[in-house]
């Protein structure tokens, strides 16, 4: 479980995040949504241990540890992955080997541990361009391997910053399906969209971020039945 | 596994030649032999990090020249046998490249390639100015070697065993998981920490199994050259290593062993013929360059490939100039059209 409280991150003199406080409960998936320059990927990052950020000011717990100071590597080894924006594969790397490089074993034997012959059972492209370099996939193939490449490393928390961006609507609802399916795999994780339709279908609870505030959190159900909230902070109107 | 055979084949091929040599070469191009192996050994050891890592290191003739120096001062100067100067010089090279290694791992691109010159050019101070250790410009001569490597092809031998084995155990470091680790970190050194890797120790590790091997190098260039000198360690020497390993193809490997031998053997050879043998040099690099931009080696793995597709091609317009066979004919009966046949080479 991954608790965030009165969390204060800074670039340089920028006041980015105001005081964020969060919970993502073990197996939930939480979406934050907020438009561009909110600080979505700032909160990421701050989870993630890169710097910049500096964190100036709160906590981030995870499963009891605290995860403020620490260095990427030893987060990532706690069982947080992260999905980055623009997917980020290894070019020159073939897609086995992407997958390979990420491998990390499980921490509990609560699920089943993740291999690469289970990635491609979830992903059968990925299997038919297993000795591709990865710079050769198309956006949606770089997108399924940058997937499977964070559950390589058997994580109990997914962070996914803007997974949609960049996909033709077709590949959005493919990779809803695919996150549905992981989701029913007792994976926590942490989306962070613009994408308004995709956030809904997939999460339990939802968080409004609005210039590094969170302005609201509550149901998909109950934001949907308040159309104000959409249009003054995602710019969406009915 | 037909691939995996041909490659086997190839390096067996290679091998023999290379054991040819000393039958059909006069003493001075055996000994060219030797030294052509010993760089190709430093270069080696330059492109783990060069093409494996993704880090280019200029200071490498450094760490090969202190392992030399080692050799020379442990065997020339103070009688210390064989047994004793070369571990000593090798590890003396390992000290000096985690020295090196600690300060240079932190950073990458340019300033990797800065504080490695530094480093450098650190050694050809001391080189020059620790004059009561390295004897300053006049060097370290009278390094002896054992009674059995004396002859040039002896020595050869011997180095060809030790490029061999020290080639297999790159070729296998590279193939590993830890090596898969450095060429993540080549491609995307700011992923790396994400799925969980500690990069800078990995750089560090990346660097000191180079300077290990540079330093083996070294040690064999003691006994090779039996005198050591500032020349030794000076920056050109370290940036003929890179060279090296750009023309005869980064990422390679044994690319670097193509491209020490395409510099010495042009510098030894033209050199006899010319005094403008530098502008012959210079002309290659160009050619090399223009026409074979990724390396000698995956330039002559195309120009393989594209001799054999122009054979095939060759055969397809062979086959269209004989006359049309249709064995069928003659018992067609009379008055219906033939099918022309038409083999074509598969």
């Amino acid at each position: 479980m991954l608790e965030i409280e009165d969390l204060h991150s800074y670039y340089g003199l920028s006041h980015i995040l105001q005081g964020i406080s969060m919970v993502v409960p073990p197996g939930r998936v939480i979406a934050l949504l907020g438009r561009n320059g909110m600080g979505k990927t700032t909160l990421v990052r701050s989870i993630m241990g890169l710097r910049p950020p500096e964190i100036r000011q709160g906590r981030i717990r995870y499963n009891g540890h605290d995860l403020v100071g620490r260095p990427p590597h030893e987060i990532s080894r706690l069982g947080i992955s992260l999905i980055p924006q623009g997917r980020r594969v290894f070019p020159s790397l073939t897609v086995e080997e992407n997958l390979r490089i990420a491998w990390r074993p499980p921490r509990d034997g609560q699920r089943e541990a993740w291999t690469v012959e289970r990635v491609y059972e979830l992903f059968p492209r990925l299997a038919e361009r297993r000795s591709q370099r990865a710079k050769t996939l198309s956006g949606g193939e770089q997108q399924m391997l940058a997937i499977g490449r964070a559950l390589m490393g058997n994580p109990d928390l997914l962070l996914l910053d803007e997974p949609s961006e960049g996909l033709a609507p077709l590949l959005v609802q493919l990779l809803r399906d695919q996150l549905l399916a992981l989701k029913g795999t007792g994976l926590a994780m942490l989306l962070v969209e613009q994408n308004v339709g995709l956030a809904m279908a997939l999460a339990d609870e939802v968080y409004l971020l609005e210039k590094g505030m969170i302005v609201y959190h509550g149901t998909p159900s109950d934001l949907q039945s308040r159309p104000e909230l959409m249009g003054r902070y995602l710019g969406l109107s009915k | 596994m037909s691939i995996r055979w041909r490659k086997r084949a190839g390096i067996a091929l290679a091998l023999l030649a290379g054991a040819a040599i000393p039958y059909v070469a006069p003493p001075v191009y055996v000994n060219l032999a030797s030294e052509i192996l010993i760089f190709g050994l430093l270069a080696m050891s330059i492109d783990l990090l060069l093409g494996y890592t993704g880090l280019v290191p200029l200071g490498h003739a450094a760490i090969f020249g202190v392992a030399a120096y080692v050799v020379a001062y442990l065997n020339a100067r103070m009688g210390l046998s064989h047994t004793v100067a070369i571990p000593a010089g090798i590890l003396g090279a390992l000290i000096v490249s985690g020295v090196f290694g600690l300060l240079a791992v932190r950073t990458a691109g340019l300033y990797f390639m800065l504080i490695t010159l530094a480093e450098g050019m650190l050694v050809w101070g001391l080189a020059y100015r620790w004059t009561s250790v390295t004897g300053s410009e006049n060097g370290i001569g009278g390094i002896t070697r054992p009674e059995f490597l004396i002859l040039p092809w002896q020595f050869y031998y011997a180095v060809l065993v030790l490029f061999a084995v020290c080639a297999w155990m790159l070729h296998r470091i590279a193939h590993s998981p830890f090596g898969l680790t450095l060429r993540g970190i080549r491609d995307n050194e700011a992923r790396m920490p994400m799925l969980g890797y500690n990069v800078t120790l990995h750089k560090f590790l990346a660097f000191l199994i180079s300077g290990g091997f540079a330093g083996i190098a070294g040690a064999a260039y003691a006994l090779y050259n039996r005198f050591v000198s500032p020349a030794t360690v000076e920056f050109a020497r370290s940036a003929e290593g890179v060279l090296m390993v750009i023309l005869g193809g980064s990422g390679t490997l044994i690319g670097a062993l193509l491209g020490s031998g395409l510099i010495l053997l042009t510098r030894n050879v033209i050199s006899l013929y010319t005094d403008r043998w530098l502008i012959v040099m210079g002309t290659l690099f160009v050619l090399v360059i223009l026409f074979m931009p990724d390396g000698l080696l995956r330039g002559l793995e195309r120009g393989v490939h594209r001799l054999r597709v122009a054979v095939s091609h060759l055969r397809f317009l062979g086959s269209l100039l004989r006359p049309i066979r249709s064995p069928t004919t003659a018992k067609e009966p009379a008055g219906e059209v033939p099918v022309p046949t038409r083999h074509e080479t598969p």
